[in-house]
């Protein structure tokens, strides 16, 4: 579903901020999706990267973004975790995975039945810079499920100089994005897409 | 006709650089069509600098074009104009030059100069421009202190320095320029002045930029820049003259042989901030600085040939008239 709210905020803060204060440089746009359902995969340095990822979409587009966080750190109820959910379409997910709880990956699942737009980060966590850490098997798990939806490998290059771990106040520097070849489930093993996705991500450090 | 804050000789002159653009658009334009058309040799066609060519004039229509609105609306526009630009600059330098994370705070630093600056500018204090660099060396020296370890403090705050020198002091000077009074019987003022450097310095390079393509074998200095050539350099120094030459009269205080010779100047200085920011590029790995002006490269690619001209046209007049 759109998201009216998400799409006003992008239109008017968040593509302007990151285009026009910060910079960004986008290698093979064409790649990215116009529209839902689609799985978007990045590596992971700074909190800055889904604002830079939110900037490659159009407005309409990225009222379907739905970036996917840990429960622990946007909990409900808190400040931080409004504005991650409401604003930034933020689903959560349990870290740990508890059988009472049910299919953890349910909240994305339905996501791209309704057509949206699912960001990953397989890393699981924000790594080191210019170095991919191993993939967190979810994003396998979820291609599996839906093996006609996209998966795209997103590069972010220099947002840890923009925002590194740690810091508040962000640094306008220009940003990088390069756009990897769209790829789906086709049967196999899910440690080689894995691999083969973690490959793809690395090429562009 | 006088358009807000422009004497009629500068609305002609500016009439002038839409009316050469115009020129060249066209140019490239009939050539094509009528290559298409009529079957013309197919080398225009298939030449490898047509789609390059048409970029770079497509920029400079929206260069010229923000220029002409920033002195039509007066200098607090041309001054906002030129913050941004150094802002624009500075974030392409920075985004290109290896930085640790513990220089991270001299980055805000270099950035907090762009409103100190450009403020002092506005309220008049022209010695700004003198007073930045030290300003940032203080700064950087507080937090080297409070940080209480010197290692590699003379290589990053030279970083810093190199950033704030180009980007902000030696280009701050343009505002320096548009901020000089008009002096009696000399009715274009600041921004005649601003528009005659800036001017000369531009024409300089795409003369460069035509000649060393088709003309130009020998390179002049292929260690630092290799696509320049000395042809390349010759047409730039004379088309910087010329224009002088015929500007100079119009819309500055200077007499027709002053302006071919600080024209010719110009164009040398001219030569040395691009082949001084070439050396940079080469140093830092990079090709262009940035791709914010499609076909030229980064605003720092398009206006290196100022970054010693201002500066050295800003002193000539204050000392000079």
């Amino acid at each position: 579903m759109r998201d009216r709210l998400r799409e006003w905020c992008h239109r008017i803060v968040v593509r302007p901020m990151i285009r026009g204060f910060f910079g960004l440089r986008v290698t093979h746009g064409e790649r990215l999706p116009r529209t839902g359902p689609a799985i978007l995969v990045a590596n992971h340095n700074s909190h800055f990267d889904t604002l830079a990822l939110f900037a490659l979409f159009s407005p309409s587009a990225a009222g379907l973004l739905r970036s996917v966080a840990a429960q622990d750190y946007f909990r409900s109820g808190s400040l931080i975790g409004w504005i991650a959910r409401r604003l930034l379409g933020v689903i959560t997910v349990a870290r740990a995975w508890r059988p009472a709880e049910g299919d953890p990956l349910a909240g994305c699942s339905a996501a791209l039945a309704s057509g949206e737009i699912l960001i990953l980060y397989p890393e699981g966590t924000r790594g080191t810079p210019g170095r991919m850490s191993e993939l967190k098997a979810g994003v396998a798990y979820l291609a599996r499920r839906h093996p006609t939806v996209p998966v795209i490998p997103i590069t972010l290059d220099g947002v840890d100089r923009v925002l590194p771990k740690g810091a508040i106040i962000p640094l306008p520097l220009r940003v990088a994005a390069h756009v990897g070849r769209p790829r789906r489930w086709a049967g196999g093993d899910y440690r080689d897409f894995m691999a083969e996705l973690r490959a793809a991500l690395a090429s562009a450090v | 006709m006088t358009i807000g804050a422009l004497s009629p000789s500068l609305v002609f002159v500016l009439t002038g650089v839409f009316a050469l653009l115009l020129i060249a658009t066209s140019t490239v334009g009939v050539a094509v069509a009528a290559t298409r058309v009529f079957g013309g040799p197919t080398w225009i066609l298939a030449s490898p600098i047509l789609p390059e060519l048409r970029a770079r004039l497509r920029s400079w229509w929206i260069m010229a074009a923000s220029f002409s609105v920033c002195l039509l609306l007066g200098r607090a526009a041309s001054l906002a104009f030129l913050a941004l630009v150094s802002f624009l600059v500075l974030r392409e330098y920075l985004s290109v030059t290896p930085f640790h994370a513990s220089d991270r705070m001299g980055l805000f630093v270099a950035y907090a100069m762009i409103p100190l600056q450009y403020g002092w500018i506005a309220r008049g204090h022209a010695e700004a421009a003198a007073m930045v660099p030290i300003a940032t060396l203080a700064a950087l020296g507080a937090i080297v202190a409070m940080r209480g370890a010197a290692r590699d403090f003379l290589r990053s705050s030279a970083l810093v320095i190199w950033g704030v020198l180009v980007a902000i002091v030696a280009l701050g000077h343009l505002a320096l320029i548009v901020s000089m009074p008009a002096s009696l019987g000399y009715i274009a003022g600041g921004p005649g002045l601003m528009l005659f450097v800036v001017f000369v310095c531009q024409i300089g390079d795409v003369a460069q930029y035509i000649a060393g393509k088709s003309l130009g074998r020998r390179r002049a200095v292929p260690g630092i820049s290799p696509n320049k050539t000395v042809a390349g350099y010759a047409g730039g120094l004379a088309a910087s003259a010329l224009a002088a030459a015929l500007l100079g009269p119009y819309i500055t205080p200077m007499s027709c042989g002053e302006s071919l010779a600080i024209g010719a100047a110009l164009g040398l200085l001219g030569c040395l901030g691009g082949l001084t920011i070439s050396a940079v590029k080469r140093d830092l790995g990079v090709k262009d600085m940035g791709q914010l002006l499609p076909g030229h490269g980064g605003a720092l690619d398009r206006a290196d040939s100022l970054v010693f001209a201002a500066p050295f046209f800003y002193h000539y007049l204050a000392l000079a008239h």
